[in-house]
Formats: C-alpha cells, sequence, structure tokens
C-alpha cells in the first residue's frame, strides 16, 4: 500500500505538468506559409490567442475618440473579413490594405494607407439601425453621404455604404473596436510588402435586410 | 525623406493626379507633375510619388489609383539617350541596398504618351518585381 502510494504521489506531478500543458497548447492554424533561403517571407494563420498584441495594434489607430462611453455609430470601427462563412478580424500585411473609420460628432474620418479627414456636415438618424451622414472632403471640398446600417448591436457589426458609388468601394463590412476581440484573427505575417490573403465576399443584401426580427438585428 | 514630407492629397497646386482608376493618362496634368519633379530634385529636394502595379481595382488608396508610394531620388538620361528619374523602393526585402536603392530603380518619362513608368527591383514578399505606373506626384514640403 505505501508503494501504491508512493508511485501515486511521484506521478501525480507529472500528470498536472501534463494536464496544463495541454491546456495552454492550441494549434495555430497557418492557411499560407512561404519561406526563401531559410528565411521566413509570409506566413498567414489563424491566431489562437485572445491577447494577440495584433488586435490591440488594430485597435490603436483612433486615440482621440477611444470614448468608452460613445453611443452607436460614434467611435472606431475596423473592416471585418469572412472566410468560410465565419467573421474574422483582419491584419493584413499592410495595413493600408484595411479600412477603418472613426466617427466623432464633427469627424467622419477613413483610414486606409492614407487618412481622409471628413467634415461631418450633417447627420440623421434615419432609424434605429440606420445613420446618415453628409460629409466633406477638406480638399475636394465635395460632399458625400455615409449611410451607417448597424446590424448587430450586440456584436458590434455594422455595414458602412458610401451612396452613389459601385463595389468594392460601395459597401464596406466593420466591427466596433470594443467588440473586436470577439472574433477570431486572421494575421498576414509578412517581412515585405505582399499580396493580402482573398476573403468572400459579404452578401450585403442579406446583411442589410430591414425586418426588424431579423436574426441578426439585436 | 528625412526632414520632408509630402502635401495632402488633392491640395490644389500641390498634387498632381496623373492616371485614374482605370489607368486613364491626363497628359497636362502629368507634364504639370513631371516638371514640378525636375525642379524640385535639381534643389536636391525628394520627391514622393503614388504608383500602380495592377489593373483592377485599388483599394488602399482614396484616389482608387495607387498602389504603392516610392520617393524620387535622382534624374538621368541613359544610353539610348531616354530620360529616367532614380526612385528609393521600401518594398524591398533585408537585401535592402541591392534592392530598394538599387541604381536601376527606374522611371522612364515618355515626353509623346506623357507617362512616367518603370521597373523597380524590389521584389517584394513573394519574390516578384512589379511595373509601376505613376499614378500622382505629391509637392514635397519641409519640416
Amino acid at each position: 500500500m505505501k508503494n501504491i502510494q508512493k508511485i501515486a504521489l511521484f506521478i501525480l506531478p507529472f500528470c498536472f505538468l501534463f494536464s496544463s500543458a495541454k491546456s495552454t497548447l492550441i494549434d495555430t492554424t497557418i492557411l499560407h506559409s512561404r519561406s526563401e533561403a531559410g528565411r521566413l517571407q509570409s506566413k498567414i494563420y489563424v491566431s489562437p490567442d485572445k491577447d494577440d498584441w495584433h488586435y490591440d495594434s488594430l485597435k490603436s489607430f483612433n486615440s482621440t475618440y477611444q470614448d468608452e462611453n460613445a453611443q452607436f455609430p460614434f467611435g472606431s470601427w475596423v473592416e471585418l473579413k469572412i472566410y468560410r462563412n465565419k467573421y474574422y478580424a483582419y491584419y493584413p500585411c499592410d495595413l493600408g490594405n484595411l479600412r477603418r473609420f472613426a466617427i466623432s460628432k464633427n469627424s467622419f474620418k477613413v483610414l486606409r494607407a492614407e487618412t481622409d479627414d471628413n467634415r461631418i456636415v450633417s447627420s440623421k438618424r434615419l432609424s434605429n439601425w440606420k445613420f446618415s451622414f453628409d460629409i466633406e472632403d477638406p480638399y475636394e471640398s465635395k460632399k458625400r453621404t455615409v449611410i451607417f446600417h448597424i446590424i448587430d448591436s450586440k456584436r458590434g457589426l455594422a455595414i458602412v455604404e458610401n451612396v452613389g458609388e459601385k463595389q468594392p468601394y460601395k459597401y464596406t463590412l466593420v466591427v466596433n473596436t470594443k467588440e473586436l476581440r470577439q472574433y477570431p484573427l486572421i494575421v498576414n505575417e509578412c517581412s515585405m510588402k505582399d499580396s493580402e490573403f482573398r476573403f468572400m465576399s459579404p452578401n450585403y443584401a442579406s446583411l442589410m435586410k430591414t425586418d426588424s426580427a431579423h436574426p441578426l438585428r439585436n | 525623406m528625412k526632414g520632408y514630407y509630402p502635401a495632402p492629397r488633392n491640395t490644389a497646386g500641390q498634387y498632381w493626379q496623373l492616371r485614374d482608376s482605370s489607368s486613364t493618362v491626363f497628359s497636362t496634368v502629368a507634364r504639370q507633375g513631371v516638371a514640378y519633379i525636375v525642379g524640385a530634385l535639381q534643389q536636391g529636394t525628394p520627391v514622393m510619388v503614388g504608383v500602380q502595379y495592377h489593373t483592377g481595382t485599388h483599394l488602399s488608396n482614396a484616389d482608387k489609383a495607387t498602389d504603392h508610394f516610392i520617393v524620387l531620388v535622382g534624374a538621368g538620361v541613359d544610353a539610348d539617350g531616354k530620360k529616367y528619374f532614380s526612385f528609393y523602393d521600401n518594398a524591398a526585402n533585408y537585401k535592402l541596398a541591392a534592392e530598394g536603392a538599387n541604381d536601376q530603380n527606374r522611371l522612364y518619362w515618355n515626353e509623346t504618351t506623357a507617362t512616367l513608368e518603370g521597373a523597380t527591383k524590389a521584389t517584394y514578399s513573394d519574390n516578384y518585381t512589379r511595373f509601376y505606373k505613376v499614378t500622382q506626384v505629391r509637392k514635397t514640403r519641409k519640416h
């Protein structure tokens, strides 16, 4: 009996060690990888880490308007992607290839490779889920209208519509930065400028169904 | 471009849009832009230009025409008598000096077609070089 106890006491720490190791080791899903002469050129992967620093980097563009109490549609928004019918946050090879929006009472910023700091000329609440902004680029002095469609407030999802534009410039699926970590993250890690990962195009018509009973309208 | 920065997009007199999203060339504007480049380089001032390197849509920039930016740092005439501008390209890899600042990084100016085009030695991450067509010229400002 004493021997059994000794063996149990000997084995127990190892069992604990392996069980805890198992719980922290999560596989990274590699979607694409390329190396040259043993040096990584490009790797696209699904990050298993909810605390991944890329989330913070994606959100860090808008310190001026990081107001935790900001109500829809004010606040910061980041383009969201769809891959195999699931929503993903995406950290591109070049951040200029991702659209991000920062909306305050007077300013409607669009961030791509460059930042368009548009002035809000007027805004209207068209419904509980729809907001219209007449905006003006200070350099172009040209007004245009942007409609913000909230499609799921609990999950922070919205669609930005550039009125009068054609796809791919007309609609952008976005997520509020406060809800960004809800979504798994695809990272395009590249050593130099490279092509971005190709995602599915969202079905915007379906996402914007106006029926208030639509399951996405929470 | 240490000590310098480019003028914002669409600043009158400080920005020249040479091509649009479908690669149509605006020849008068292109000539004005190139005249500015020549004058700036003669003063030793580098000039940032936007370039297009693929067909189709160009999502990353507001002019819907530009894919990438490079910096013009010099000018010359090659052995065939063709005028060119030399550029630095940050899409180079770890062989930076051999690619990003390669002296064969040249954009050739065609007076007849009013086009400024050329290949880069930068290989990007996929080990392919690109052929650049200049879409916009930004006036250089000093800090």
